[in-house]
């Protein structure tokens, strides 16, 4: 099958922030005698974006994900089966905002994984255009670095879809 | 009053119809053949919202679709209108000037470039021994028993996703540095990332520089490309001021 693959290029505003979060905060001019030294918040969520997340939480969470892959995957099959490599399940489904048609639909919906940690940072960062409240700093700080603590509290993968 | 600063451009732009910071209007402080874009920032604490960097980001991306402008970071305040010109514009005006010209007629770009995540681990469940046997091992039994073991076979899965990004960053960086002026690889943050690139492409190039991703995306559909632009080249305007 051939799938119309298309990069749509987006500007940082209209991209939702988080993807140039790192430039905004990181790059650019700096004037060294006034190094931000008013702006309250911004070393927290700076420091946050240089982490690379590589912890248990990291591997718990990619063991979800492909407890929730095969689950929906086989439909009662084993593994084997799914290694005999059944391209039925290639629906072509296209992601919002992604490059991609041609693409397995599983879990597609289901932000409980690896990926869905970073969406939910991104939601935050681009939140409601009217949204100005201070929390907001936190609460990306949170989502960025803070699924560690959470996680030791619940496990089952539901706090990450989207409640808020 | 202390005063928030944008960007820096030759001479003064025409402001764009965006609000600052704060909802305060733009201005423009001029010194010699430079200026700075300001607005207001109030007395206190400068606080970093959602909204103020939005806003911060619209400013930049307005200003940068019709000129070259010097993005400064988030959060730039000085104490007044004074302090643009004594501390940023006039002990730099050479630096200013020279990184100006340089960047003239150029925008940047960015790619980022990801793992599908389904696909990827279908891809290691399947072909991996190590994974595939952990992940028999802990079938059947409830996540809390197999805590430990679920914690291996996650270590197992990272790995096995790092073996393969080896190798597949390299080849998308060199085809599209071709169109580029200037380039940055930048250390992958999320453990899907394969690719976080900057690129400083001549206006005249966009729309090939769009071709040539497009055609790299059509070449790799496993891969997911997130493709920003045009902005200020926020990574090849990396300079220190030497405030006065």
């Amino acid at each position: 099958m051939t799938a119309p693959v298309s990069v749509v290029r987006s500007t940082p505003t209209s991209s939702g922030l988080y993807d140039v979060l790192d430039l905004i905060l990181d790059k650019g001019l700096v004037i060294d005698a006034y190094v931000r030294v008013s702006v309250v918040g911004i070393e927290l969520l700076t420091i946050d974006l240089r982490v690379v997340i590589a912890s248990v939480d990291t591997y718990l969470r990619y063991a979800e994900a492909v407890d929730r892959l095969v689950l929906h995957e086989q439909n009662g099959k084993g593994l084997d089966d799914l290694m005999d490599g059944d391209d039925d399940d290639d629906k072509g489904q296209e992601r919002k905002g992604r490059s991609g048609g041609g693409r397995r639909a599983v879990g597609s919906g289901d932000e409980s994984s690896v990926k869905g940690a970073v969406k939910k940072v991104r939601d935050r960062v681009s939140g409601d255009d009217d949204e100005d409240e201070d929390g907001v700093v936190q609460k990306v700080r949170k989502a960025i670095s803070g699924d560690d603590g959470d996680k030791k509290k619940n496990d089952n993968g539901s706090r990450r879809r989207k409640s808020s | 009053m202390t005063t928030y600063v944008y960007g820096i451009t030759r001479g003064a732009p025409q402001l764009p119809g965006v609000p600052g910071v704060g909802d305060a209007p733009l201005r423009i402080v001029e010194h010699d053949a430079v200026a700075a874009v300001v607005s207001d920032a109030g007395e206190g604490p400068l606080r970093a919202t959602a909204a103020g960097l939005k806003a911060h980001t619209r400013v930049l991306d307005e200003l940068a679709a019709g000129l070259t402008v010097l993005p400064l970071r988030f959060g730039t305040v000085v104490p007044d209108d004074r302090a643009v010109v004594d501390a940023m514009l006039a002990p730099n005006i050479d630096h200013l000037t020279e990184l100006l010209d340089r960047l003239d007629g150029h925008v940047q770009l960015t790619v980022k470039v990801f793992n599908d995540e389904d696909v990827i681990l279908r891809d290691v469940v399947e072909t991996d021994s190590r994974v595939s046997g952990l992940w028999r091992k802990v079938q059947g039994v409830p996540a809390e028993a197999a805590y430990y073991d679920r914690i291996a076979l996650g270590q197992e899965i990272a790995r096995a996703v790092e073996q393969r990004k080896v190798g597949v960053a390299q080849p998308l960086f060199d085809a599209l540095v071709e169109l580029s002026a200037d380039a940055q690889a930048k250390e992958p943050k999320q453990e899907l990332m394969v690719l976080d690139a900057d690129f400083l492409v001549p206006r005249s190039q966009v729309e090939q520089f769009d071709a040539k991703v497009d055609a790299l995306a059509k070449d790799r559909p496993e891969l997911e490309f997130r493709y920003l632009g045009p902005m200020p080249a926020y990574s090849f305007a990396d300079l220190v001021l030497q405030g006065g």
